[in-house]
């Protein structure tokens, strides 16, 4: 539905290059690190600012030069951006204030109902708190019915404990209307957790396009691994398409050529089990698991074991496996 | 320490409240009230002084706004070169002493002057015109500091919201930014049209016998000694400015309230650079400010090298002849004396206030509004107060110390409670607890904090006591000459070559004071505008 093709900025010391597309009725996130270019990538997209080269496309028609007024892209900024001097149910109308008035309270009354705001319609939106206002800017910004809609890291503002909530309501709204979404975020549990792709971006490009699944599973680099929690970068030879971890051989699942590959292993992935001895130096309880630092002949390893009955104490012996389908090497790296 | 505290409070109260207190009670007690309350309200002449006093004050408040508000927008949304210094020099005149705005208005526009003799307009200085345009010289720098304060911190995501909901940007402006800077307009307009109103000096030297605004008829009555007429009518002053400075705190109010709720810094304004369309209206709204404001100030100071008679060049004849004889006898006293008189009567007002007010902003920050009621005070109800309740107990040169102090005090009183307000009470507890006493506390922790507050409220102090015409007039009865009672004497006796390089000496010991006030951190306070950040005399 949306095409972005090789859209380019300059700034003086930074420049932003992306090539991406999103499907209609599809979540798609905008995922890196503050000052990776994505709030950019979001301004371009809505029209707010202005690209250098490439071009932008909705459903085939190029859109590159319109003015964000004519875009009618729905757009949500991280502060929201409610008109101070308006009250609820003003600032929900401002896009369709020209529309006929039985529409206009139609819409008002579905949107004040779909966002549970039917007791804040006359409040002013200084006295709402950072829940209640950002459903008022979601409101709006759905009012005139966008084609697309843009969030900005719309969470970012609220306590952590409304944002579990609130990104719950945000899925089933999504999927309750079948909207089309750019969503950016710096926070990959928020990413994983809502969207049908995400673009990773660092400076100022995207590095690697995936399902969330696949991203944390086969990271293309050793920075979108770490990038999403913790990992174990280890060092394997590959002959034959077989990999040994310890004295046990196993085949990769997709071929790769002979020789050497770092290999990312997340802690969850390694299982107690015959394969490399390991020696716990360190450990720390998570509540829903216990995190151990253990050494082994790879190097230091980081080994999660959830559900344990009881805590490994230092200097306890084990050894480690893991299973064929979680020995994935990183492209590139090496 | 306590006992100190006290006396602080007392002492504001003998030099503030007393004389206000004074100015009721006496009129009170006048035998007959009824019969003059009765003559004044049937006197067309007040009636008429009254709609002159608010009219001129609306119409130059409403230019003074409009003349400065393509500085507020340019300032707020562009970076360019210099932008620093050129705000800086529009803030200029607002400091200046209004009767020196008066002289290089003379030199500038009068019949003599370079603009009117360069484009022959011939002179439009006295009179209702003169008066006005000499309002908006004072006052149009106070919309460029407060509408362009809050524009510049209009979270600009608001307009680029409702672009993205489909407005254009002029639609945009009128739906969201208008309603967003209404109360800083209002606001600014207000101040304008308050300082208008109580406008002196300006209306005194270009006024002539035609027009009067309240401050000058009162000071005319004093001078005629009818002094039951102009007690009433002070009185009346003060009942009017007392319910604008009402209005003005309710709007600035609003203002902080409306600045706080969802605005934010804007991220970085915009460059100038590819803007050839604006760049060039920027470049010749400035040049237009430059010649119509910028230029009497120039004027001024060149003409204060001009040579005697009609020979051509450079010079210091004026500065010669400034210090000779001559004037001595126009001031009445030796320029030496002048020169003592106006530093240190300011000087001492201004120390005095910043020390009192150190106390009081520190120790009772809960009577913050009693300290400032001479913000809505007129100094020509508070100088006849002094003069009904003080005049026969205690000696002129205090009772102009007390003047001064009124002026100055309650915006020093702001720059140094912002100050105060600024330091982290934690300190005072971790010094305590690290064993320092309250004296220890305050010479080792307060002091060296708020210097460049108390440096930057000093100076301002002294601005406003050195440019303050009403007071010294009107209380030391002409018998203790300033700068700017020479200034005005100068202009009375058409000694203009000496006035100007007697103005031109004045400017340059305000433009010192200014960098001092800039510098310290000052312009944060009285951008803030509380409302007298400067009273015209």
């Amino acid at each position: 539905m949306l095409k972005i093709d090789h859209l380019l900025k300059s700034y003086p010391n930074f420049r932003i290059s992306v090539d991406f597309y999103v499907n209609k009725g599809e979540f798609f996130s905008l995922l890196g690190p503050s000052g990776c270019g994505k709030t950019t990538t979001l301004r371009l997209i809505s029209g707010l600012e202005d690209s250098d080269s490439g071009r932008i496309f909705l459903n085939g028609e190029d859109i590159t030069r319109l003015s964000p007024q004519k875009r009618q892209f729905g757009l949500v900024f991280q502060d929201y951006a409610l008109f101070p001097h308006l009250n609820v149910e003003e600032n929900i109308l401002y896009g369709i204030s020209k529309e006929n008035k039985t529409l206009k309270k139609q819409r008002l009354e579905e949107l004040l109902g779909l966002f549970r705001l039917e007791h804040l319609q006359k409040r002013s939106v200084r006295h709402l708190s950072g829940g209640e206002q950002q459903r008022v800017a979601l409101a709006r910004a759905l009012a005139p019915s966008p084609q697309l809609l843009l969030l900005d890291e719309p969470f970012a503002a609220l306590d952590p404990s409304l944002r579990q909530s609130l990104r719950e309501e945000l899925k089933e709204l999504q999927q309750k209307l079948q909207l089309t979404i750019i969503f950016v975020t710096h926070n990959q549990e928020e990413a994983l957790s809502l969207s049908h792709r995400i673009a990773i971006m660092d400076k100022g490009t995207i590095t690697q396009i995936a399902e969330p699944f696949e991203l944390y599973t086969k990271p293309e680099s050793k920075d979108i691994a770490s990038f999403f929690g913790e990992v174990n970068f280890v060092k394997l030879s590959v002959s034959n398409n077989e990999v040994k971890w310890g004295e046990k051989g196993f085949l990769l699942e997709e071929a790769v050529e002979d020789g050497d590959y770092l290999f990312a292993i997340r802690p969850e992935y390694l299982l107690e089990g015959k394969g490399v001895e390991a020696e716990v130096t360190s450990s720390s309880f998570l509540g829903f698991g216990v995190l151990y630092l253990v050494k082994t002949k790879y190097g230091t390893l980081r080994y999660l074991e959830t559900a344990p009955s009881k805590i490994k104490t230092e200097g306890t012996k084990l050894e480690l496996t893991i299973q064929a389908k979680n020995l994935i090497p990183i492209k590139g790296a090496f | 320490m306590k006992v100190l505290r006290i006396l602080a409070l007392v002492i504001l109260a003998i030099i503030i409240y007393l004389p206000l207190a004074g100015l009721v009670s006496k009129l009170v007690a006048l035998p007959n009230l009824f019969e003059l309350s009765k003559e004044l309200i049937q006197d067309p002449a007040i009636g008429h002084i009254i709609r002159f006093t608010y009219t001129q004050a609306f119409i130059s408040a409403l230019i003074s706004l409009v003349v400065g508000l393509p500085a507020a927008y340019f300032f707020s949304h562009y970076n360019f070169k210099g932008k620093k210094f050129i705000r800086n020099l529009t803030m200029i005149p607002f400091i200046l002493p209004s009767i020196l705005v008066v002289l290089a208005m003379i030199v500038y526009y009068g019949q003599q002057g370079f603009f009117s003799r360069t484009f022959n307009t011939g002179t439009f200085i006295y009179g209702y015109v003169g008066i006005i345009f000499a309002h908006v010289f004072y006052n149009f720098s106070l919309s460029i500091r407060i509408v362009g304060g809050s524009w510049e911190k209009l979270n600009e995501k608001l307009t680029e919201s409702a672009y993205v909901l489909g407005d254009s940007k002029l639609k945009a402006f009128f739906r969201i930014e208008l309603p967003l800077l209404w109360p800083s307009i209002a606001y600014s307009w207000l101040l304008a049209f308050l300082y208008s109103s109580l406008s002196f000096a300006i209306v005194l030297v270009f006024g002539g016998v035609s027009y009067n605004t309240l401050e000058v008829y009162i000071y005319t009555l004093t001078r005629r000694l009818q002094m039951d007429r102009a007690h009433l009518l002070a009185f009346v002053q003060l009942l009017i400015s007392f319910f604008f400075i009402l209005i003005v705190n309710g709007v600035s109010k609003r203002t902080d309230k409306v600045n706080k709720a969802f605005t934010i810094s804007r991220a970085r304004p915009l460059c100038l650079e590819r803007r050839k369309l604006i760049k060039i209206v920027l470049v010749l709204y400035f040049a237009l400010l430059l010649i119509l404001f910028g230029g009497p100030l120039f004027s001024l100071f060149w003409r204060s090298l001009a040579p005697k008679g009609d020979s051509v060049g450079i010079s210091l004849d004026n500065y010669h002849s400034l210090f000779g004889s001559r004037v001595e006898r126009t001031l009445g006293t030796p320029l030496w004396q002048v020169f003592v008189n106006s530093l240190l009567l300011s000087s001492v007002s201004s120390l005095i206030a910043v020390s009192l007010s150190y106390v009081l902003a520190r120790y009772y920050p809960k009577l913050r509004p009693f300290f400032l009621v001479p913000l809505g005070v007129s100094m020509m109800s508070y100088g006849f107060g002094v003069l009904v309740t003080l005049k026969n107990w205690v000696p002129t040169p205090i009772l102009m110390l007390f003047t001064q102090i009124f002026i100055t005090f309650p915006v020093v009183y702001s720059i140094v409670s912002l100050g105060i307000e600024e330091i982290n009470p934690e300190y005072r507890f971790a010094a305590s607890t690290l064993g320092s006493s309250e004296s220890e506390i305050t010479r080792r922790i307060y002091l060296p904090l708020l210097r460049p507050a108390l440096s930057s409220a000093f100076a301002y102090g002294m601005a406003l006591s050195l440019g303050d015409l009403t007071g010294v007039m009107l209380v030391g009865e002409g018998q203790f000459v300033t700068f700017t009672v020479a200034l005005y004497r100068l202009i009375g006796h058409y000694s203009f070559p000496e006035g100007t390089a007697l103005g031109t000496l004045v400017s340059f010991l305000f433009i010192g004071l200014f960098i001092l006030i800039e510098s310290g951190g000052g312009e944060k306070s009285y951008a803030k505008d509380r409302p007298s950040s400067k009273k015209l005399s």
